[in-house]
């Protein structure tokens, strides 16, 4: 177990570094020099040397990835060039409703995806099963922002029975925040349901076939007992690993998510900083989120064994 | 023996065919897909309206038999921009799919033969994964700027790792196969081997995968152009419509309904498609 974790911290170092060098590299794909966007277009040649040299970018590519590289492990990730604050800083100020919609979303997208799926594998064949199939490929193929539109056009505009956009701290209002949440949550979390509900279906239809289902259905338990119980149990590390891989998709629908219903979020800063060609917040942002999925994956991974305890990690 | 193997490979590809046709799913989408696409192409012909003539007097107009699917704020008619904005769709969706599937194909069977550039490759690949799709596109897309061909590339790199993990993991398999040790005894050399005994065997996945790369590049594309950062504004796209219908929800509902329905219907055919031709290739999984 220790020398598995140890492997996959020693891998999750290398994807960093792979991660670390499309990031950088990418922004030295900017045409035009960084300076001219801090200096201004009327800088002397003097001024845009001197601050080359502070900025270290008259020094070898190499060693201004390794440079950079070492900062970012000391946790600085530069400093946002039109907000003047630290990267590190802003993300930190903007976090609160990112990390809210993304976990109510989670809990949307598990609730609905794996109770939908269990529903369609036990009345296989049905017209109720067709209808969850019918639902998952709708969430599959409707737009995340377009299926957010039209919430706002229904429950906001027409029913009033929602606030169409914006948002409101938990823990300054706690009610409010949940009625501001609920439907960015329900869009965001409706396509993660659709793949969730795929694969709980298909994986709980294997094991309703299997010799212990029909042994524990015989020996008199309640059918919602054998289903949740055996069938689900035994389903679930499929399951498990599609709730983890959606997760990255979940970290792109933040952002579109974000800018529909007007939320203060993360997102909205990487968009925000695309628009103002703030490069280091870019940088520093897209970093973080490579880091915390990686990190989430881990922990997917090491939960396998307190789903299935006959998991062993080598 | 090519004769042969030709022989028994087109009966069995007819019955690929054939299974694929009896999935009514796959059927429908792929007459869906077939319809949005001459739509697409005869787009000049289905509106006498240019999808950029402005004509200010004439804006915000719900949809009358003169604009059938109404104004948008600057006077353009929301049918004429919606058909033409399928062409974009479609081109940046099979542009991507093509891309990925015969780089991720090629960067696959290379990693086959060549162990150490394998494990290079695959480690690149693993560090293009750890970063969310729209994440990337958009990191991608900041650096290069708003241009069509940018975002067939930025797409392209965005799936390209998981289109290679498929046909790896394909390659990987079919390797094991006997034919292809019998092959190796035979003296066959790895190009031949990679050319003539693995890659017949890797297709059909790759084939999968890339329906569904062209159904999410779509949903991408239009996800960019909604934020600002894809497509540029003088091109007619779906995603940029729907940014512009957001702020005018209100008075203007046709200019989100409209685009949005399309845009949906283009993704849910693909998808359909691709479910029928999963099916269709791999006769091991399960119909239900």
């Amino acid at each position: 177990m220790v020398a598995y974790l140890l492997r996959r911290l020693v891998s999750l170092l290398s994807i960093l570094v792979v991660v670390g060098l499309v990031v950088f590299f990418l922004v030295r794909l900017v045409p035009g020099d960084p300076t001219s966007a801090l200096l201004g277009e009327n800088a002397t040649a003097e001024q845009i040397g001197a601050l080359r040299t502070r900025l270290g970018l008259d020094r070898s590519l190499l060693a201004q990835f390794g440079a950079w590289m070492e900062s970012v492990a000391r946790g600085d990730l530069g400093t946002s060039i039109y907000m003047r604050i630290p990267v590190v800083t802003a993300v930190i100020q903007r976090i609160e409703p990112t990390g809210m919609l993304a976990l109510a979303a989670t809990l949307v997208a598990v609730l609905l995806g794996v109770s939908l799926g269990v529903i369609a594998a036990i009345r296989h064949n049905t017209a109720v099963d067709y209808a969850v199939m019918v639902i998952a490929m709708l969430g599959l193929s409707l737009p995340t922002f377009w299926l957010g539109l039209l919430m706002i056009m229904l429950f906001a505009v027409t029913l009033q029975w929602l606030p169409a956009a914006g948002y409101v701290s938990i823990l300054q209002e706690p009610v409010a925040s949940l009625r501001y949440l609920l439907m960015p949550a329900l869009a965001l979390g409706f396509s993660q349901a659709a793949i969730i509900a795929r694969m709980t279906r298909a994986s709980v239809l294997d094991t309703l076939g299997e010799d212990y289902v029909r042994t524990a259905h015989s020996k008199g338990l309640a059918a919602a007992r054998v289903v949740i119980g055996h069938a689900l149990r035994n389903a679930i590390l499929p399951i498990v690993t599609v709730i983890g891989l959606s997760i990255a998709t979940l970290a792109g629908g933040v952002v579109v998510t974000e800018t529909v219903f007007n939320i203060p979020g993360a997102g909205r800063l990487v968009i925000d900083s695309v628009l103002r060609r703030d490069y280091p917040v870019i940088q520093g942002s897209v970093l973080l989120v490579a880091f915390v999925y990686a990190f989430v994956n881990l922990l997917v991974d090491l939960s396998y064994a307190f789903f299935d305890p006959r998991v062993r990690y080598q | 023996m090519a004769s042969e193997i030709a022989s028994v490979a087109a009966p069995r590809r007819r019955a690929g065919l054939r299974r694929l046709l009896s999935r009514r799913i796959a059927v429908v989408g792929g007459v869906l897909i077939v319809v949005i696409t001459l739509v697409g192409l005869a787009a000049p012909l289905l509106t006498p309206y240019d999808p950029n003539g402005l004509q200010i007097s004439n804006r915000l107009k719900p949809p009358s038999g003169a604009h059938p699917f109404g104004t948008d704020n600057f006077g353009r008619d929301v049918w004429a921009r919606t058909v033409f904005g399928t062409r974009l769709s479609l081109v940046v969706g099979l542009s991507t799919a093509l891309i990925t599937a015969v780089l991720g194909t090629f960067l696959a069977l290379l990693a086959g033969v060549y162990r150490f550039l394998g494990e290079l490759i695959m480690r690149v690949m693993d560090g293009l994964m750890a970063l969310p799709a729209t994440l990337l596109a958009i990191a991608i897309m900041a650096a290069v700027g708003p241009r069509v061909e940018n975002m067939v590339v930025a797409l392209s790199l965005v799936y390209l790792p998981r289109s290679t993990r498929v046909a790896r993991a394909a390659v990987l398999v079919v390797r094991e196969q006997i034919f292809v040790e019998a092959a190796i005894a035979l003296g066959a050399g790895n190009r031949g081997i990679m050319r003539r005994h693995i890659l017949p065997g890797v297709l059909s996945p790759v084939i999968v995968q890339a329906t569904y790369v062209f159904a999410t590049a779509v949903l991408l594309e239009a996800s960019l152009s909604f934020l600002g950062v894809g497509a540029p504004p003088e091109v007619p796209s779906w995603g940029i419509m729907l940014s512009e219908g957001r702020l005018l929800m209100r008075n203007a509902p046709w200019m989100t309904v409209f685009p949005g329905t399309l845009l949906a219907l283009t993704v849910l055919s693909v998808n359909m498609l691709g479910d029928g031709l999963r099916d269709a290739l791999d006769p091991k999984t399960k119909r239900g």
